[in-house]
C-alpha cells in the first residue's frame, strides 16, 4: 500500500518538474548540437524577439485558463487590438496613443467576454471560437480595401527600434508583466480564488467567492498581456495586416499545455506555464532550424515531443480532474 | 509505472533518431555531384540584347571553362568555398509555383555551392520576420523575400543580421526606397512586374476574345475582399473586355464569382455557372477547381479556362487538349532565379547595384501563354531537366566566373526573356 502510494508521489513529481526538466533538456541537446550556437548572444536576442506575443498572451491566459474558461480568441484578440493600435498610429502618429488604443481594445474585448463568461449561460469555448472568427470578419471591415496597415503612413514618424533596442523592449515588458502575474497570481486573493473556481466552481461559489467579479477580472488581467503583445507586433513588424497573429490562438494553446498548464484550470494552474512553455517552443523552432532540418522534420519532431511533454506533464493531473 | 517509463523511452528514442535522420537528410544535398548540362544553354533568342558591348553573356553558356579575367572555376557546387545558405521566405509550400521554384533551386544548388532553408507557410509579417531571426541563427547569408508582408521591414531586419536581401515588394517603389535607406548594403533588389496584375487580367480577357469567347464567367478571387493584386487583375479583365468589343468582337462577363474555393458561397457559383451558357471561365487565380465539375457537366469541348497560373503536370492534359486555353505564367527561372546571381555576387564581396550605389528593381516579363506549342516548350524543357536560366547562364551574371558582368548586363539578361525565347 505505501508503495503504491510513494510511486504516485514519484510520478506527480515528474509531472511537475517536467516543462522545465524539458526545456532545459531541449535547451542541452540543441545547444550540444548546434555546437553552443543556440546561446549565441544574437540567438539569444533572437528567440527573446520570438517568444514574445506568445509569452505575453500565455502568460495572461493562465488566470482565464485557470478559472476554467477555454478561450479560443485570444489570436482575434492580439488581432483586433493589433489592428485599431495601428490605425491609430497611422493617424496619430504617438507610439503613446498606440499603446493606449491597444489597451482599451483589448480591455473592451475582455469584458465582453467576461460579461458572456459571468451573466450568459452559453458555452463559452464555443462562444469564443465565434467570437474570434467575428472579430476577423469585423477587422476585414474596418480595413476595407485597404488590407495591410503600414506605419510608414503616419503622419509622423513613428520610432524605429534596432534589434537591440528591440530586445530591451521586449524583455523589459516582458519581465514585467510576468512578475506582476506572478504576483497577483501567486500571493494575492485574485490567484487563489481563480484556482479554487477551476477546481470546483459550485464549492468556489458557496464558499463566498464572487465568481461574475472574478471572470470579468481574470479577463481584464488577461487583456493586458494581449495589448502588450498587439503592441509589441505594431512597433516590431511596422506592418499590421488581417492575417496579424493569425496562430497566436494556438500556440498560446500549446504553449500552455507544454509549460505544464492543464486546460481545465484548477488548482495546478500556474503562471510560469505560460512562459516555459512559450520558452520550450521557441528553442525548440530555433534548435531544430539551426541544426538544418527541413520544414518537414521540424514539423514531425516538434509534434513527437510536445507530445511527449505533454505525456509527461499529464502525470501531475491525469485522472485527477476532468477536462470541460 | 513500467509502461511509462517504457513509453517515455521510445518516445525519447523516436525524437533523436527523427532528429539524426532530419540531419543525414539535410545533409545530403552536396550528393549531386556535378549534373551541368552538356548542352549550350543559350540561344539567340534567350540571350539579351548586347546594349552594354561589356561582357560575354549573351554567348552561348554550355562552355565550361569560366570566361576572360574571371577565376579557374567550374560548375560542380564546389564554389563558392564556403556554403551560402539562404533563406526563403514563403506562405504555401504545396503551391505549384513555390514548388516549381524549390526544384529549380534544388537544380542550382548542384551547380553551387550553396542551401536554401525554406520557411514553413508564413501568414502574417510576424512570422516572417521570426523565419528572418532563425534564418541568421542558421548561418544564412541572405534571405530571399518570395513572400512579404513586413516590406522594408523585413530587410531592415536582415541587414541587422548583417544578411542580404531580395525581394521588389511587388515592385512598391517606396518600400524599395526605404529599404535601401534601412538596410543600405544588405538590400539587393528584385524584380518588378511593372502594372503586371492588371495587365495580367488585360491580356487573358484580349486572349479569350481572339479565341471567339463571347459570354464569360469571371473568377474575381480577393477583389470583393479589396485585396489590391485581385482588384487590379479584374480592372484589367474588364477593360480588356472592353478593348476587344470596342474592336468589333463580340463579348461580355455574363457573371462573376467572388472570392475562393472552399466556402460554401463558391461552391454555390460553380454550380450555378455550370447551368449557364457561356464559352469561357476566366479566373484571376487558379482554375483547377473547374476542371472535374466541367468534365462532369460534358462541357469540356465547348468552354475554355483561362487563368493566372503554372506550367505544370496539373494544367498539362487540360491544356493540350484545349479545356485551358490561356495561362498567364510567372516563369520562376526569370523571376525568382535572379535572387541567386545578385546573392551569389553579394557574397563574393562584388554586388551588383545602381548608378548610386544600391539594390535596384529590374523589370521582368509575365508571360502569356496561348497555344499548345508555347505550353509545351517550357513544359517539356523543365520535364527533361532543363531549364529556361541555366546554371551556366546565372555563372556568367556572377563576377567570380565572368569579370565582365556588370549590373546591365543583368537587367539586359533577365528583362529580356518572353515566351518565344523559349525553344
Amino acid at each position: 500500500m505505501s508503495e503504491k502510494k510513494s510511486t504516485k508521489i514519484n510520478l506527480g513529481g515528474i509531472g511537475k518538474l517536467a516543462p522545465l526538466i524539458g526545456l532545459v533538456l531541449v535547451i542541452l541537446i540543441f545547444t550540444a548540437l548546434t555546437g553552443g550556437k543556440l546561446l549565441s548572444v544574437t540567438n539569444l536576442q533572437n528567440m527573446a524577439n520570438q517568444v514574445m506575443v506568445t509569452a505575453l498572451v500565455a502568460i495572461g491566459a493562465v488566470f482565464v485558463y485557470g478559472v476554467g474558461n477555454f478561450d479560443m480568441s485570444l489570436g482575434g484578440a492580439v488581432l483586433f487590438s493589433a489592428v485599431l493600435g495601428a490605425m491609430a498610429a497611422v493617424r496619430s502618429g504617438s507610439i503613446f496613443v498606440t499603446l493606449v488604443v491597444c489597451i482599451l481594445v483589448s480591455v473592451a474585448i475582455a469584458l465582453i467576454k467576461g460579461i458572456f463568461s459571468a451573466y450568459i449561460e452559453v458555452p463559452f469555448f464555443i462562444f469564443t471560437i465565434v467570437l474570434g472568427s467575428v472579430i476577423s470578419s469585423i477587422v476585414l471591415v474596418i480595413m476595407g480595401s485597404e488590407t495591410t496597415v503600414y506605419l510608414k503612413d503616419a503622419v509622423r514618424e513613428i520610432p524605429t527600434f534596432n534589434f537591440t533596442q528591440m530586445t530591451i523592449i521586449n524583455v523589459v515588458f516582458l519581465a514585467v508583466y510576468f512578475l506582476v502575474c506572478l504576483f497577483l497570481f501567486n500571493y494575492t486573493p485574485i490567484g487563489s480564488k481563480a484556482k479554487m473556481m477551476g477546481g470546483n466552481k459550485v464549492s468556489a461559489k458557496q464558499s463566498g467567492i464572487n465568481d461574475k467579479k472574478m471572470h470579468v477580472l481574470t479577463f481584464v488581467i488577461s487583456a493586458i498581456g494581449v495589448a502588450l503583445a498587439a503592441f509589441i507586433l505594431i512597433i516590431r513588424t511596422r506592418t499590421i495586416g488581417s492575417q496579424t497573429a493569425g496562430s497566436v490562438g494556438t500556440d498560446v494553446l500549446i504553449a500552455l499545455v507544454v509549460g505544464g498548464m492543464p486546460i481545465s484550470g484548477g488548482p495546478k494552474s500556474k503562471i510560469s506555464a505560460g512562459l516555459v512553455g512559450a520558452l520550450t517552443v521557441v528553442v525548440l523552432n530555433s534548435g531544430l532550424t539551426m541544426v538544418g532540418l527541413s520544414t518537414a522534420w521540424i514539423q514531425a519532431i516538434r509534434g513527437v515531443v510536445f507530445i511527449v511533454v505533454v505525456l509527461v506533464s499529464s502525470f501531475s493531473y491525469r485522472g485527477k480532474l476532468l477536462p470541460r | 509505472m513500467k509502461k511509462k517509463v517504457l513509453s517515455m523511452m521510445l518516445a525519447a528514442a523516436m525524437v533523436f533518431s527523427m532528429a539524426a535522420c532530419g540531419s543525414d537528410d539535410a545533409a545530403g544535398n552536396d550528393q549531386g555531384g556535378d549534373t551541368r548540362q552538356e548542352e549550350p544553354s543559350g540561344d539567340e533568342d534567350q540571350a539579351p540584347a548586347d546594349e552594354g558591348g561589356d561582357t560575354d553573356i549573351q554567348e552561348p553558356a554550355g562552355d565550361e571553362t569560366p570566361s576572360d579575367g574571371a577565376a579557374d572555376i567550374t560548375l560542380d557546387g564546389s564554389w563558392p568555398e564556403e556554403t551560402v545558405k539562404i533563406g526563403f521566405v514563403g506562405y504555401d509550400q504545396a503551391s505549384e509555383q513555390q514548388q516549381a521554384i524549390t526544384a529549380y533551386f534544388d537544380y542550382l544548388c548542384e551547380n553551387f555551392n550553396m542551401e536554401i532553408m525554406y520557411s514553413e507557410d508564413l501568414t502574417d509579417a510576424q512570422s516572417e520576420l521570426d523565419f528572418i531571426g532563425q534564418c541568421a541563427a542558421a548561418g544564412c547569408k541572405a534571405v530571399i523575400g518570395y513572400y512579404n508582408e513586413a516590406k522594408e521591414q523585413s530587410a531592415i531586419t536582415c541587414a541587422d543580421y548583417q544578411m542580404y536581401y531580395w525581394g521588389g515588394f511587388g515592385g512598391d517603389e517606396e518600400s524599395v526606397a526605404a529599404a535601401v535607406e534601412g538596410a543600405g548594403e544588405y538590400y539587393l533588389g528584385g524584380y518588378t512586374l511593372g502594372d503586371a496584375e492588371y495587365e495580367a487580367g488585360r491580356s487573358m480577357a484580349k486572349a479569350l476574345a481572339e479565341q471567339g469567347c463571347e459570354k464569360v464567367v469571371l473568377c474575381s478571387g480577393g477583389a470583393a475582399m479589396g485585396v489590391p493584386m485581385f482588384v487590379s487583375r479584374k480592372q484589367g479583365f474588364e477593360d480588356g473586355v472592353k478593348e476587344a468589343v470596342d474592336g468589333g468582337a463580340t463579348m461580355e462577363i455574363v457573371y462573376e464569382v467572388e472570392g475562393w474555393p472552399g466556402t460554401d458561397a463558391f461552391t454555390a457559383a460553380q454550380t450555378s455557372v455550370m447551368d449557364m451558357d457561356i464559352d469561357a471561365i476566366a479566373s484571376t487565380f487558379d482554375v483547377a477547381m473547374w476542371f472535374q465539375l466541367v468534365m462532369e457537366s460534358g462541357k469540356a469541348d465547348s468552354l475554355k479556362l483561362a487563368c493566372i497560373g503554372e506550367v505544370s503536370d496539373t494544367y498539362y492534359d487540360f491544356f493540350n487538349s484545349g479545356l485551358v486555353s490561356v495561362i498567364v505564367y510567372d516563369n520562376e527561372e526569370t523571376c525568382f532565379g535572379n535572387a541567386i546571381p545578385l546573392i551569389l555576387n553579394a557574397v563574393s564581396g562584388t554586388k551588383l547595384v545602381d548608378e548610386s550605389g544600391n539594390g535596384f528593381l529590374f523589370p521582368v516579363e509575365r508571360w502569356t501563354i496561348t497555344t499548345p506549342e508555347q505550353y509545351n516548350s517550357v513544359y517539356d524543357l523543365h520535364d527533361a531537366g532543363n531549364w529556361v536560366v541555366t546554371a551556366e547562364d546565372i555563372a556568367n551574371l556572377v563576377v567570380a566566373f565572368n569579370a565582365d558582368a556588370t549590373t546591365d548586363t543583368f537587367k539586359d539578361f533577365y528583362g529580356s526573356f518572353t515566351i518565344d525565347s523559349v525553344k
